[in-house]
């Protein structure tokens, strides 16, 4: 899946975590990452 | 599930499958660049999955048609312990396609049980490349001790010397579900190789993992997600995504909301 987001503000730099429950097949895991905006 | 149930929610399942595949994200137009992964905080820590014996070609009791037969290896218990072979072979011999497949799906390291020869219900051929769609495998019905109803749907797709099987595995919603449509999938390419012991076993379960990759384009933001477990992607209808843009001082930006099984989202 993918998403596209519009960033607010003016932050140079953001941090993106996303988080998914994926239930009976493992449970919740979250990912992140730091991202230089253009 | 009786087995003309599986069929027709295997057949189901499997055109969902083509279809989502033709799909490309929606809310991306370039390939993410930046990549993070990591595993869920709550994921088993294990020993490391058993070495799976391979049988030799011999052992498995079935003399392939073509010299040009190829196997895998799936593993499918949640231990790891076990793994199926299969076998593609070609009917006509040599270079005359693969249209036939042999699995394992009783696993006892042979071949020459009842139904596990299975004739391609779809082949086609485009000239130098073919395709061969075989009919969907019904776990639960055959093996002891898988805790819920699947499905393992396998394809060939290949022509002269490259080829790829295609595995897609169908988790019913929970156990006893019945005849339910699967509502979550596992997909994935397991290694082919011209003997069992040579071919890697394609794990469809295993630790989850959930990747992430980004790409910015002024002040928009693609990000793509991919769930694995194992060797092998999963797609869950029901599996929720929370997503989270903040400072790097903590400030949110914006939240967003959706579903790992929701192609194109955003």
């Amino acid at each position: 899946m993918s998403y596209s987001v519009r960033v607010p503000g003016e932050a140079s730099k953001v941090v993106v975590e996303a988080t998914t429950d994926i239930g009976p097949f493992g449970g919740e895991v979250t990912v992140t990452q730091e991202v230089a905006m253009q | 599930m009786t087995r003309n149930a599986a069929a027709a929610a295997g057949r189901a399942f499997l055109a969902v499958l083509a279809a989502a595949a033709l799909l490309l994200p929606a809310g991306c137009t370039e390939p993410p660049a930046q990549q993070a992964t990591q595993t869920g905080a709550d994921a088993p820590a294990g020993p490391a999955p058993e070495s799976v014996p391979a049988p030799s070609p011999e052992d498995l009791g079935v003399t392939p048609a073509s010299p040009n037969a190829l196997y895998a290896r799936i593993g499918l218990a949640e231990d790891a312990a076990r793994a199926m072979v299969v076998m593609l072979d070609e009917s006509g011999g040599a270079d005359s396609g693969f249209d036939t497949l042999y699995a394992d799906t009783d696993l006892d390291g042979r071949l020459t049980s009842e139904g596990e020869k299975l004739e391609a219900t779809d082949s086609r051929d485009y000239g130098d490349v073919s395709i061969a769609q075989f009919p969907p495998i019904d776990l639960a019905a055959e093996n002891a001790g898988l805790d819920r109803g699947r499905l393992l749907g396998l394809s060939y797709m290949g022509g002269r010397d490259q080829h790829s099987l295609r595995a897609t595995v169908g988790l019913a919603p929970s156990e006893g579900a019945g005849d339910d449509m699967p509502t979550a999938m596992l997909m994935g390419e397991p290694a082919l190789a011209a003997t069992p012991g040579e071919a890697a076993v394609w794990r469809a379960f295993g630790e989850p993992v959930l990747e992430m990759q980004t790409q910015p384009s002024g002040r928009t933001l693609c990000v793509a997600l991919t769930a694995k477990l194992g060797d092998a992607e999963l797609y869950a209808r029901e599996a929720e995504v929370d997503l989270v843009i903040r400072t790097p001082e903590g400030e949110v930006l914006t939240r967003d909301h959706g579903y790992l099984g929701d192609f194109g989202f955003g």
